[in-house]
């Protein structure tokens, strides 16, 4: 009766402490929102895209990594035109931008790349999705 | 032979004529012209940056002068600037060359804007401080910004 009692309140603590040991690097994946001055600075395009493809697959894609292909409407930062690659997932959801479907539309602040994907500046505050009605920040 | 000047000697006269005629209109006519800013200076410009739609045109504002229109927008993304649902934007100057190509009701636009000494919201970059975004057709949005870059 004593082991089950004392099981009874060695057990809360030892969860208590579990959970303080993994919260830490829980929020250290937690990406803060840059100010718009901070996210412009960083991105070398910033432009309106409308998504084409939300499964792009080509040979050196990564099984986690998800990319889209996205139509460039109007370039607000920087140059480009036709379709450009965005990468939207990377396996780690704190970082991922909350897009793409085909047919979407967005506000894009991104960066290129060493293999010329495009990359948010900032995580999931990276993109604002522009459809009509549908305003919420991704 | 010394009298009067041949015809491709005048041609040649007014071709030159004309040239420098039109190198000195040239400044003059883009005078009106507003620069095209770039993007970092629009955000460090602006008060509000902001995804909204034109509620409202031809606002009877009484803080409005001479030949000045304003619209009602209401923001539905606020990138930069204290939360506001709805604000009045000066959409009409009277000088065409630096009014924001805008404001069409229902329509929607990115704002690069600053408020003015009335309170009242401004493009900052003229024509080039405001971008139509979308346009309802038939239920689905589909025509996207044709600002010159």
């Amino acid at each position: 009766m004593r082991i089950i009692n004392r099981l009874l309140i060695a057990c809360p603590i030892a969860m208590t402490f579990l959970c303080c040991i993994y919260a830490g690097p829980g929020e250290a994946y937690e990406v803060k929102e840059k100010s718009l001055s901070e996210k412009v600075d960083a991105s070398s395009l910033v432009f309106f895209g409308t998504i084409t493809d939300a499964n792009y697959r080509a040979f050196g894609i990564d099984s986690n990594e998800r990319i889209a292909l996205v139509r460039v409407d109007t370039v607000l930062k920087g140059s480009a035109s036709g379709v450009v690659r965005v990468r939207y997932a990377t396996g780690s959801p704190e970082s991922d931008l909350k897009c793409c479907r085909a047919g979407e539309r967005y506000l894009f602040f991104m960066s290129a790349n060493t293999l010329g994907v495009l990359e948010s500046v900032n995580g999931p505050f990276g993109a604002y999705r522009i459809d009509d009605h549908a305003f919420a920040p991704q | 032979m010394t009298g009067s000047p041949s015809m491709l000697t005048i041609v040649r006269r007014m071709a030159i004529a004309l040239t420098l005629g039109i190198a000195w209109l040239e400044p003059i006519a883009k005078a009106n012209e507003a620069p095209n800013t770039p993007l970092e200076q629009k955000v460090r410009e602006a008060d509000l940056v902001g995804i909204g739609k034109v509620v409202d045109v031809d606002v009877n504002d009484p803080r409005r002068t001479g030949l000045e229109h304003i619209a009602t927008l209401e923001i539905d993304t606020m990138l930069k600037g204290e939360p506001t649902k709805s604000v009045p934007l000066v959409y009409g100057t009277g000088v065409y060359e630096l009014d924001p190509q805008c404001c069409v009701r229902g329509m929607t636009y990115l704002f690069f804007l600053h408020r003015d000494h009335r309170g009242l919201l401004v493009s900052v970059d003229g024509p080039k401080g405001v971008y139509k975004i979308a346009v309802p057709t038939n239920g689905q949005a589909a025509v996207y910004s044709t600002l010159k870059q």
